[in-house]
């Protein structure tokens, strides 16, 4: 992987939504550092209620909360034709056999399994973004 | 249990039926033969009674005509005894008043002069004028006997001539006989009802008959053919079936009596001979179907109860049985062959429900225990997706945290704490490196790794590793190549996946012991249906004694390694179950110093090019 430069993400907005406090924290930092607006909320309904006011580059999402798990939050999203672009990540500590398909299968764009260092975390959002339509450019910091 | 009956072709005639109508058919010939047999036996029986009843009545009566023609006879030889003197006359009539049956007598000589005559009404014979033109005088005066034909007098009273020489005067004498008298013989010959006699001469003329008036109308019965028979018949003829001159049906006998020209006919009407016969005959008529309907209907009533409906009560319990109801039995009426039978149906019915109620146990027993399992497997499983969730939330703190610290992401830390972040986020690494391992080691061992068959490209699985393990060999400046082989199929079938854990393991164990030089991938195919994936490294080897026990959990060449290289301890034994599991094999190639080559050989399944998606890690 390329040099990635402190401005990637630079006026963008984004969504992070996580029970585990540390996790949301580790996420929200990095993506900070490169220059993204960070929108935190600890489950799905408050990740709702952000999407009223927010229309983010992107979600990163946990799958089991409290009140609205991750399962339920996609469906909500996905029923609103509003928000039908967004690309949405599963950030899960879910690493059994079967779980990428169920994740793939319920909408999501990618599946990211914790533990992640901050490099691979990086790597694997650049990644799944630089295949879709707005996203190209992303590609030139990938081998 | 349900038991789908199979179809029988449309049934044949039953086995009840067969039973009845065959016992009905010997039943009837049995009795048909009896009746018959008995029926000839009576009226043969009484055929030959009436016919020797017959014959005496017959003789009987021919005796008594012989009789009286014998005395009449009689009566003229004592008159032709007697001398003629000047008595003659009285003699004559004297005697001729003994014989009951003498009505007149004459005594004539060779010229027709009356030397005697007597007569106890109207005489008839002694008209001078008729004399000597009568058949009896001319026939007499030749030395012959005579008997004449039945006459009627002016009284209209039958009678007949009997004439003999006389021989003392060469005249004659004649007789007229009353054959009213003959008429009481006759009319004495009755038996039973009907039965009655009648007396004819050769000419066909009844002379005599119970009936007067019979003889009275000069019936003549010339063409009768009973008459013909009797006629052609000398002495006894039974006639056992024949309509007589009357137009009754009767059974007669007929009798020519000595000495005459006369037949005695003894006759008695069917109706009455064969009353026995007849009799037999209608209560064989009445009680030969009675019997053979009563019979029938005992045998019938026999064999339902003896035979059908214990057949019934078999064929409906296995017809039960067959529907699932193995507690039905069938009740045991006599010891017979049936009774056997059922016995012993019962008996396997019992069996079988004693099996099917065992194997019912034994299958519910299987059920619970699946269920057990079944339910232990998913706590298990649950049990190992909470513990990874619930290690991977923490450690993904420490990472992420020394993650930022030592990434330069805006945080300076002394070198001294550095060093110490270092050594934290390097624990933290082998911590998930462990987790990981070891969820995969008890998922294997706990028979959950449900290996899939997809379609994937070796030289993509290949690429993905290279990524994967490219940045570690490039900072110990170690060159890693790959080789694929040219033959082997652009697509095949397995677990990619799991190929993929293998690959890592053996890649990042090469990368681990080689400090210096290059590693190697080789995908290659290997004889007709397998492949194999070798990873060689120029790495510090491993010698001899440690290539047996390098597979086993938690070993590495001495204990030493473990400190000294990192690693799990896990990764060959991840390996190698997960390559038994694929029915494959995993090798090892060493030799101390010179480096090392893990050689995996797989069955090749060979997949229809399909692009899938290249899912990216």
């Amino acid at each position: 992987m390329k040099p990635i430069p402190q401005d990637i993400f630079a006026g963008w907005e984004v969504i992070v939504v996580d029970d585990e406090i540390d996790s949301l924290e580790v996420a929200r930092y990095i993506l900070t550092f490169y220059g993204a607006t960070v929108y935190t909320g600890e489950n799905g309904v408050e990740g709702l209620d952000l999407l009223k006011t927010v229309r983010p580059r992107f979600i990163l999402s946990d799958i089991s909360m409290p009140k609205m798990d991750g399962w339920q939050f996609i469906t909500k999203i996905r029923e609103d034709e509003s928000l039908q672009n967004i690309p949405i990540i599963a950030l899960t500590a879910h690493a059994m056999r079967g779980d990428r398909e169920k994740v793939m299968s319920a909408g999501f764009h990618h599946y990211m399994i914790k533990p992640l260092s901050p490099n691979t975390f990086l790597e694997q959002i650049i990644r799944s973004l630089m295949n879709l339509p707005d996203f190209q450019h992303l590609s030139q910091y990938i081998d | 249990m349900t038991v789908s009956p199979s179809i029988l072709p449309k049934s044949s005639w039953s086995l009840r039926r067969i039973v009845i109508v065959a016992q009905a058919i010997g039943i009837f010939i049995i009795l048909f033969v009896i009746s018959t047999v008995v029926y000839r036996f009576i009226f043969n029986a009484e055929s030959e009674l009436w016919q020797s009843r017959q014959s005496d009545f017959a003789l009987t009566s021919a005796r008594i005509v012989s009789d009286t023609l014998e005395q009449s006879r009689l009566f003229m030889d004592i008159v032709n005894d007697l001398a003629y003197d000047a008595n003659f006359p009285d003699t004559v009539a004297n005697i001729a008043k003994r014989y009951k049956s003498v009505q007149e007598v004459i005594v004539l000589d060779g010229n027709a002069n009356i030397l005697a005559s007597f007569s106890v009404d109207a005489p008839v014979l002694s008209n001078l004028f008729t004399i000597r033109q009568s058949n009896w005088f001319l026939q007499t005066r030749n030395g012959e006997k005579y008997l004449s034909n039945l006459q009627f007098s002016a009284q209209n009273a039958p009678y007949i001539i009997l004439a003999h020489p006389y021989e003392q005067a060469r005249g004659a004498i004649a007789i007229r006989l009353n054959m009213s008298i003959l008429n009481d013989v006759v009319e004495n010959i009755r038996f039973g009802e009907t039965g009655n006699a009648y007396l004819v001469n050769t000419e066909g003329q009844i002379l005599a008959h119970s009936d007067f008036s019979v003889v009275e109308r000069n019936t003549n019965i010339a063409n009768r053919p009973e008459f013909q028979k009797a006629l052609n018949q000398a002495g006894l003829l039974f006639n056992s079936d024949y309509f007589n001159f009357l137009g009754r049906e009767v059974i007669g006998t007929s009798l020519h009596i000595e000495g005459t020209n006369w037949i005695i006919f003894s006759e008695i009407e069917q109706d009455e001979a064969y009353v026995t016969s007849a009799n037999a005959n209608t209560l064989l008529l009445i009680g030969i179907p009675t019997l053979f309907i009563v019979v029938i209907g005992a045998q019938f009533i026999f064999s339902q109860r003896m035979l059908f409906s214990r057949l019934a009560s078999l064929q409906n319990a296995a017809l039960k049985i067959t529907e699932g109801d193995l507690s039905v039995r069938v009740p045991v009426v006599r010891i017979d062959e049936i009774g056997v039978l059922a016995h012993t149906f019962n008996t396997m019915t019992a069996s079988l429900q004693k099996n099917t109620e065992e194997l019912r146990q034994a299958r519910d027993q299987a059920i619970i225990a699946k269920e057990i399992a079944q339910e232990n497997s998913r706590l298990k499983s649950e049990f190992l997706s909470t513990m990874s969730h619930e290690l991977r939330t923490p450690l993904n703190a420490i990472e992420g945290f020394t993650g930022i610290m030592l990434s330069g992401m805006g945080v300076q830390l002394e070198p001294k704490a550095r060093n110490m972040v270092e050594r934290i986020s390097t624990n933290s690494k082998r911590l998930v490196e462990l987790v990981n391992a070891f969820l995969d080691i008890s998922r294997i061992e706990s028979g959950r790794m449900d290996l899939v068959e997809v379609a994937f490209s070796p030289t993509d699985l290949a690429e993905k590793w290279r990524r994967q393990i490219e940045g570690l060999a490039e900072q110990k400046g170690i060159l890693f190549s790959i080789t694929i082989d040219p033959d082997l199929p652009a697509y095949i079938l397995g677990d990619d996946d799991a190929l993929t854990k293998i690959g890592q393991n053996l890649l990042s164990n090469a990368i681990k012991f080689t400090e210096a030089g290059r590693i190697m991938l080789d995908m290659k195919r290997h004889g007709g249906d397998e492949w194999q994936i070798i990873v060689s490294d120029t790495g510090i080897g491993i010698p001899p004694h440690a290539q047996s026990y390098i597979f086993d959990e938690f070993r590495q060449v001495d204990g030493s390694s473990t400190r000294k290289y990192g690693g799990t301890g896990l990764g060959l034994a991840i390996v190698q179950k997960l390559v038994r599991l694929m029915n494959g094999t995993v090798r090892v190639d060493s030799e101390l110093g010179m480096g090392s080559t893990f050689t995996v050989t797989l069955p090749l399944k060979p997949a229809e090019p399909q692009p899938i998606n290249e899912v990216m890690q």
